[in-house]
């Protein structure tokens, strides 16, 4: 495995990496690894950069083993595991995109509204995310602004550059729309963003998990399934 | 909120279709069901990207100064052995390439026989499956061209080649192999050159294929044999190559 992210075109060894991990270090020093971020070197020894064998090859990986999948470490399943669940999203999104625009949920949730867009509303809003305050009663049941954004934001454009760059890096993809490396200004540039959206993605997710958590799980879950959400009694917060 | 019934007769019945469909694997291994699985989105993505392509969607040709200044190498950078020794001493001079299988007239060509033939020079970007690219310069005999001269019974399906350098413990030599679509493909070639010079060993010589619709590891390198066939499970385990009997994906246009 090659973990280093590149831009343009190129990207091997003795191209200049923007972030690469490279176990080993000094031959006298086999066990010790590092990240580079631009020109600076860090020891991450232990968290980062890792040298197994795997099917009799040296593979080097960022990640321990047990944080990759298959558990294995093997790229050939990897991939196939990945490029199979790339087909899952695709017919998911096909899915959510369609019912979101018929509904109107897009429309009636994504977009903020007027009110939500006046200065003390949005400081409000702010105020209330950085306390980690629930929301109540009836604004309790519709997107606070910074919802609206983020969701925008990953539904519309995250999601989707993260599926373009994918297929820029694809052989046969890449050959069936040659725009694409061009709008990514190249195959490592493409891998880059991939990387990057991903880690956002990852964020997100975690993020949303643990606000899910602080809004109440069994009512927020129940609500993303079924579309039902019940408004707490205000009797304990007078 | 509208919809919530539909939304949750959507749910009960994709969960009753998962149930009534799930027995149907229990009797394969864990491996067996995975690799059926993985198998099957392979097939996906290769007919997908089928119907979206013609025979003349090319792969991007760069131009010469993008050429990298160093190309990696994997896997095999020196087969083993005295034949292939003896082979690189008299500079391939008695080396010949085999095309044989399922075809009318079976051909041996020598080096400079197929230096003799059209050839095709393209400058295209190798994309490792471990996330390196290189930009090279490859020249060489469109494998179309030697699949034509030597004329293909109406039965061939695919075409296998055939290398020099053995992999494994089992010391079986490596093999990899195309459809009919690939091996027809204009960018699909044996290339005896590289960044205008002879291919260099570490990188295949005599001739090494280049398949530029393909990921890097499909590109075999060392072949000095082209078997066309009806079937790919006679060779090796049956996937179709060396790499695909390992849990790569045969298909590796991805």
């Amino acid at each position: 495995m090659h973990p280093a992210l590149y831009l343009g075109d190129d990207g091997h060894k003795g191209v200049p990496s923007l972030l690469s991990v490279s176990p080993g270090g000094a031959p006298n020093r086999p066990l010790r690894s590092t990240l580079q971020i631009g020109r600076h070197v860090f020891d991450s020894t232990g968290i980062l950069g890792f040298r197994y064998t795997i099917d009799g090859e040296q593979a080097d990986l960022a990640l321990p083993l047990g944080l990759v999948f298959p558990p294995s470490g093997e790229l050939g399943l990897a991939r196939g595991w990945h490029f199979l669940m790339a087909w899952v999203l695709l017919v998911n999104i096909a899915i959510y995109v369609i019912f979101g625009i018929a509904t109107g949920h897009f429309r009636r949730n994504f977009v903020p509204t007027m009110a939500q867009l006046r200065p003390s509303a949005i400081l409000r809003d702010l105020w209330d995310h950085v306390r980690l305050k629930r929301p109540r009663g009836v604004s309790a049941r519709s997107y606070n602004l910074l919802q609206r954004l983020t969701y925008g934001l990953v539904v519309f454009v995250l999601v989707p550059l993260q599926v373009l760059s994918g297929l820029t890096m694809s052989s046969s993809f890449g050959a069936i729309a040659p725009q694409l490396y061009d709008f990514f200004g190249g195959r490592q540039s493409a891998r880059t963003v991939h990387f990057v959206i991903m880690v956002g993605l990852v964020v997100f997710f975690l993020v949303h998990m643990m606000q899910v958590f602080v809004a109440g799980v069994r009512n927020e879950v129940g609500s993303m399934i079924t579309g039902r959400f019940t408004v707490p009694s205000e009797e304990n917060s007078k | 909120m509208n919809g919530p019934v539909s939304r949750r007769q959507f749910l009960t019945t994709a969960s009753l279709t998962a149930t009534l469909l799930l027995p149907g694997c229990k009797k394969l291994s864990e491996a067996d069901t995975s690799r059926l699985i993985l198998r099957g989105g392979e097939g996906i993505s290769m007919r997908v990207q089928r119907l979206l392509m013609t025979e003349r969607t090319l792969a991007r040709e760069f131009p010469r100064q993008k050429i990298s200044a160093f190309f990696p190498t994997t896997g095999t950078t020196l087969p083993t052995g005295d034949a292939y020794k003896r082979l690189v001493d008299t500079r391939f001079k008695d080396w010949k390439l085999k095309v044989e299988g399922l075809v009318q007239r079976p051909l041996a060509l020598t080096l400079s026989e197929l230096h003799d033939l059209p050839g095709r020079t393209q400058i295209t970007q190798h994309q490792c499956d471990e996330g390196w690219t290189a930009i090279g310069e490859w020249t060489g005999v469109q494998v179309g061209q030697l699949l034509q001269k030597a004329g293909l019974h109406s039965s061939a399906r695919y075409v296998v080649f055939h290398c020099m350098d053995a992999t494994g413990s089992d010391g079986e030599s490596y093999y990899e192999s195309l459809d009919l679509f690939d091996a027809f493909h204009p960018q699909t070639i044996l290339a005896y050159g590289m960044n205008g010079r002879d291919l260099p060993v570490e990188h295949g010589a005599p001739v090494r294929l280049r398949a530029e619709l393909h990921i890097g590891y499909k590109n075999a390198k060392y072949v000095d044999r082209i078997e066309v066939a009806d079937s790919l499970r006679r060779f090796g385990k049956g996937y179709g190559s060396s790499a695909a009997d390992t849990g790569y994906q045969w298909f590796a246009g991805m």
